[in-house]
């Protein structure tokens, strides 16, 4: 029985297309997953489903009739649960009060009722903890169990399993398969296909934010490894996703120089929690170290403290054998850091300003850009013309404000004015977020100019593949210390992703 | 501490700011209306003796001098995103410091001497009044909206202490400090009634213009305030500025105090609170805190408060009415600036 | 025991009914302010909010010769001024440091420009029923006696603001949406709840709260009126909320505080002690800023405080 049925949804952001006509119907009780690559429009998808997002065209029947979700209140009010891949929750705030939020709407619930009901769904969650202090697993959970106690007809889940470990996630499907024997139908979303095989019912694949494929996994005959294959050819379009045995740039790495040292650093983030934790790691001149782990273990605050914007609590900071622990922003830039940040906007950018100012900003005050208190507005604006041909910065008008420019463009912009200056150290946090491929492409060419030309490279990205194909060692972040290090040699993304996950290279206890 | 313009749109215009002025206007002719006064006789006796009277016009022109320089100085601040409010506090501290330096060293020193000394006794007391509030909000985070509120009441009361014992003029009744003969005052602009404040105001604003388009200061403030982030991130010496703006915009509104006394009243009174923090305030956001733009709102303004003051004798309107004026066309310019906002976007 | 022909009793105990009473715009104003913010509204027009319930709660206390019409005009008066601030605030989503300010600048000529058009600048005091309540027996306690047992039932039922402003927050589901509205608008727009709609509602607490203090003070307290009475202490209300971390309690104790710096003034003058009003007048605004410097490390801003929500924005 079709419970929803979605026909020729089509949307867009700015000038990027995210879905073309995507039809899709969802049966009751079943769990269907959504499978797909990064940026192939799943998160689109669910937005539209759970009235956070307005698709530009298509329809969505709900039991045969039309309906419009203007907000995520009209969602909800249709029987359409969510669980958000970004949290929605209230961090200062305790679990149960969290969960009483996410049920405000209907009235207020005791905490006998609540944990009753929690009891019946089968998760087990701290009421009196404050959510901003347990792991982020557990939070996980309690997104969970906030959709859960409103008994959705339709449970929505964005990558659910992406950051709970071992047992959790084992846990947490037989969870999912249970609810749908109940009559819930539940869409996943996720890129995991170990996980959709093991419990959907039915499969669609979407890439390039259009249908590639679909498989009922109940009514197929062949088996698991065919299915696999199949899949796969569905999702990446038949190109091999795993990591090239043969990187296109491999620059000498030269071990004897230490370009980069940090000894038992320990950092807390905004809230005051624990970011890093006596982290140590040494990059050396020419390497390209990637730097993997789940978002939120600490990538931010290893950037922070190497671009001088957050204080380390213990530890040292070396740069070329210079202690600069807590030396601050303009000294670190003085020494030779560079490091380009992932909000690009909300930090690599100066709005209202123009290109030729963003450009020269890390260095304004020395010359030939200043003297003294003047400014040589006719030295920035040649030296931003310069850096504009040099890495192709589109359109090419350094008086333009730069908020104007594109996102690929402005991430142009950032990775230019660091390499402007032969950084010896240069960290990259996501410099291929939300870029079409050619461009990123370009961007990690350029990294590895750099890293050609002696700089030690640090690659932070979300992007596994990514860091396989073009990192020498990858070190995996796991709340706050370094729980791994690969060689190239030794990469895998299996070991890997379990770092990443557990922190530990131990299979779960089955 | 929060500290974001959110004013400065890509494309601001004087329309916005023309377009709350004549809001606010027509607002208080309502409210003229509902409270049994004929608008337009307000109106006309403001015009007319702000502007069209050449003793009023004389009054205006030398109440814009004190308003230019606090409203550039405030610049400062307000585009690197710090709130100083506390411009009246620092007026009067300034006031106060010069009319007692100033005061004593009548007939000790000549008369250009003496204004000088007098001017920069007067700045930097203000400076000094806006460090506390400055190292607070720079070192510590603290929110400097409240701390220069309370500062402004502390300047208030101490001011009236001061005035009304220590440094009270020997001999005379009246709290007030030793009087500066008017041969030794501010000099006026050759063949007017003007005193050369208005040129040093003027000099302000250029100042602040200058640094804001040609400097390394200016620039990083303008940063500031733009992105807090982003300044740190580009290593910019945050501290410092903040520290900085605070001491300049203090500095001006303690010189724009000495001015008064060098220039209009000859010593400092316990009746002097002339109230110019609020105006500076809507002049500079009037202004989209763009400093040339200051001189002809400064100027309307200054109209409006002179001319202000003679019809409210004349026509039995409340004095008050100027700063529900003033109160209304911020509000106005706000709805402006939303307006804008939407026409670019759309 | 006697200091100057004045027993040390009874001047403690005129020194606390006095600071109780003088703490109670403080503390008012300052619960309001704590909603709001806890919202996420930066509200700067706390004052002219403030001062407008003054004048207006003066107003029909004057024509009327009631206290309930003057506490309604007063709540009425901020409740307006507050529902502006929203609307420019919430749904135009304009920075709110501007607006506060303008509804300050406004309100602050507003009412002063017509008190004197109205009643021409005279010092006319209203006519209304003020007198305590004697709760017997109770009322005997040295000190706190006349202190806690002997004030007028406004008094009473403005210092119960407190713990029902508390319960609120803490223990209904309207409190935690407000909560959530300053912290993580996104948690209460992914409950299906509407958070412009929780904002209006916290930002009408926040203006009616300032409006009843504003007309105490006037109404009940002072008796009459003189432009800008306010002196401030709408601010210092706003910083209470801020450094009493947003909680009631918190706010009271500060306020209690405050009140009392206010009434030593009076206190020290009975006992013939000579200081200077001035420096006695200062203490409140040294205090606050004493207090912002000692908590400085531990107030967190509601993290969305002063953000406009946008759904969807990244």
């Amino acid at each position: 029985m079709t419970v929803v049925a979605l026909s020729d949804i089509a949307k867009s952001f700015g000038e990027v297309q995210a879905l073309h006509g995507v039809s899709l119907t969802l049966q009751r009780g079943e769990v269907h997953a959504l499978l797909g690559e990064n940026g192939a429009g799943k998160s689109t998808l669910l937005g539209i489903l759970s009235g956070l997002v307005q698709p530009d065209a298509g329809t969505i029947a709900l039991d045969g009739a039309p309906v419009r979700f203007e907000t995520p209140a009209d969602a909800l009010g249709a029987g359409i649960g969510t669980v958000y891949q970004h949290f929605t929750l209230v961090p200062p705030m305790t679990v149960i009060e969290n969960l009483r939020l996410g049920l405000s709407r209907s009235g207020w619930m005791g905490s006998r009722e609540l944990a009753k009901r929690l009891a019946t769904i089968g998760i087990d969650l701290p009421f009196a903890a404050r959510v901003e202090e347990i792991p982020v697993g557990q939070r996980q959970l309690v997104e969970i169990a906030k959709a859960l106690l409103r008994r959705p007809r339709v449970l929505l889940l964005d990558e659910p399993t992406s950051v709970l470990a071992g047992p959790e996630i084992a846990h947490l499907l037989e969870l999912i398969r249970s609810i749908a024997d109940h009559g819930t139908t539940i869409v996943l979303v996720t890129h995991k296909l170990d996980e959709a095989l093991a419990i959907a019912d039915r499969v669609t694949v979407l890439r390039r934010g259009r249908i590639s494929g679909e498989i009922n996994l109940r009514a197929a005959t062949e088996r698991r490894p065919s299915l696999t294959n199949r899949l796969i050819a569905m999702m990446f379009g038949g190109r091999e996703p795993v990591a090239e045995s043969v990187p296109h740039y491999a620059a000498p790495v030269d071990e004897a120089r230490v370009v980069a040292r940090l000894r038992e650093v320990s950092a807390r983030d905004n809230r005051g929690a624990p970011a890093l934790r006596d982290l140590s790691l040494e990059l050396c001149a020419g390497e390209v170290l990637g730097i993997a782990g789940v978002e939120g273990n600490g990538q931010q605050e290893l950037a922070e403290i190497l671009s001088g914007e957050r204080h380390i609590d213990h530890g040292l900071l070396e740069i070329n054998g210079r202690p600069l622990t807590n030396a601050g922003a303009r000294v670190l830039i003085d020494a030779g850091v560079g490091v380009t940040t992932d909000e690009r906007i909300a930090v690599g950018c100066v709005p209202g300003t123009s290109l030729a100012i963003n450009l020269v900003l890390k260095r304004i005050a020395s010359p030939p850009f200043a003297e003294g208190i003047r400014l040589h507005k006719f030295e920035i604006r040649q030296f931003a013309q310069n850096l504009i041909t040099r890495f192709d910065i589109r359109p090419g008008n350094p008086d333009q404000p730069i908020l104007e420019l594109s996102g690929g463009n402005i991430q142009r912009a950032l990775l230019a004015r660091e390499l402007a200056f032969r950084p010896d150290l240069l960290v990259c946090n996501q410099p291929t977020a939300g870029l079409d491929l050619l461009t990123a492409e370009q961007m990690l060419a350029r990294i590895h100019e750099a890293a050609g030309e002696g700089a030690a490279v640090m690659l932070i990205s979300s992007d596994l593949d990514e860091l396989l194909r073009h990192s020498d060692r990858i070190a995996v972040l796991y709340r706050g210390e370094i729980a791994g290090i690969l060689t190239r040699a030794e990469f895998d993304p299996d070991r890997i992703a379990r770092l990443m996950v557990t922190g530990t290279e131990q299979e779960p206890a089955a | 501490m929060i500290s974001r313009i959110t004013l400065q749109t890509q494309r601001s215009t004087a329309t916005s700011s023309v377009l709350a002025v004549i809001g606010a206007c027509l607002a208080g002719a309502i409210l003229l209306l509902l409270t049994g006064h004929n608008p337009w006789t307000a109106y006309r006796l403001i015009v007319e003796r702000g502007l069209l009277d050449w003793d009023g016009l004389s009054e205006s022109l030398k109440k814009m001098a004190p308003l230019l320089i606090i409203t550039a100085g405030l610049l400062t601040c307000l585009r690197a995103g710090i709130w100083n409010i506390g411009i009246d506090g620092q007026v009067v501290i300034g006031a106060i410091a010069c009319g007692v330096v100033a005061g004593e060293l009548v007939g000790d020193l000549p008369r250009a001497l003496l204004l000088i000394t007098g001017a920069v006794v007067g700045g930097l007391a203000g400076s000094l009044w806006a460090l506390g509030p400055a190292v607070l909000t720079a070192r510590f985070g603290l929110n400097e909206i409240i701390t220069t509120i309370m500062m402004n009441y502390l300047a208030f009361n101490l001011v009236s202490w001061l005035v009304k014992g220590p440094v009270k003029a020997p001999d005379i009744v009246t709290a007030q400090t030793k009087q500066i003969p008017v041969q030794d005052r501010l000099p006026d602009l050759p063949y007017t009634d003007i005193h050369i404040g208005l040129i040093v105001g003027v000099i302000a604003i250029i100042v602040v213009w200058l640094l804001f388009r040609e400097t390394v200061p200016g620039t990083m403030l303008d940063v500031l305030g733009r992105n807090r982030r982003a300044a740190k991130h580009a290593g910019l010496p945050v501290t410092r500025l903040i520290i900085g703006a605070f001491l300049v915009s203090g500095g001006a509104a303690g010189l724009a105090g000495a001015i008064d006394v060098l220039g209009v009243f000859g010593l400092f009174k316990a009746s002097y609170q002339p109230g110019y923090g609020f105006v500076a305030f809507a002049l500079a956001y009037l202004a989209r805190l763009r400093s040339i733009a200051v001189i002809p709102f400064a100027a309307f303004l200054s109209v409006l408060v002179i001319g202000g003051d003679a019809m409210s004798r004349r026509a039995d309107v409340p004095s008050d009415f100027v700063p529900v004026l003033e109160g209304l066309m911020l509000l106005f310019f706000a709805l402006a600036v939303w307006f804008e906002g939407r026409r670019s976007a759309a | 025991m006697t200091i100057n022909g004045v027993s040390v009793v009874d001047f403690a105990a005129v020194l606390l009914a006095t600071g109780l009473l003088r703490a109670v715009p403080l503390v008012v104003a300052g619960i309001g302010e704590a909603v709001a913010e806890r919202a996420g509204l930066l509200n700067l027009g706390i004052e002219g909010m403030m001062l407008s319930g003054c004048f207006f709660g003066f107003w029909a206390a004057y024509e009327t010769d009631s206290l309930l019409i003057g506490m309604l005009a007063a709540v009425g008066a901020g409740l307006v001024l507050a529902l502006l601030f929203g609307w420019l605030a919430i749904t135009l989503k304009i920075d709110q440091i501007l607006i506060g300010l303008a509804i300050t600048i406004a309100g602050s000529g507003l009412t002063g420009y017509l008190f004197r058009d109205q009643f021409g600048g005279r010092n006319v005091a209203v006519d209304v029923n003020t007198s305590k309540i004697h709760v017997p027996w109770l009322k005997e306690i040295p000190v706190i006696g006349p202190a806690l047992f002997e004030q007028q039932p406004l008094f009473y039922v403005s210092w119960a603001l407190v713990p029902i402003v508390a319960w609120v927050l803490f223990r209904t589901r309207f409190g935690l949406q407000v909560r959530g509205a300053g912290e993580a608008p996104v948690a209460v727009d992914a409950a299906g709840v509407s958070v412009e709609r929780v904002r209006y509602a916290a930002i009408a607490i926040g203006g009616a709260l300032a409006g009843f203090a504003g007309g105490f003070l006037c109404v009940a307290d002072v008796g009459i009126f003189t432009t800008n009475m306010t002196v401030g202490q709408g601010f210092i209300a706003l910083a209470l909320a801020m450094v009493g971390n947003w909680s009631p309690w918190r706010i009271a104790v500060g306020a209690i505080v405050f009140g009392l710096l206010r009434s030593m003034g009076d206190g020290l003058q009975i006992l013939g002690v000579n200081v200077r009003p001035e420096f006695l007048a200062m203490l409140p605004y040294l205090g606050v800023i004493l207090a912002m410097v000692l908590l400085a490390g531990r107030t967190r801003l509601p993290a969305a405080l002063a953000t406009p929500y946008r759904r969807g924005a990244r």
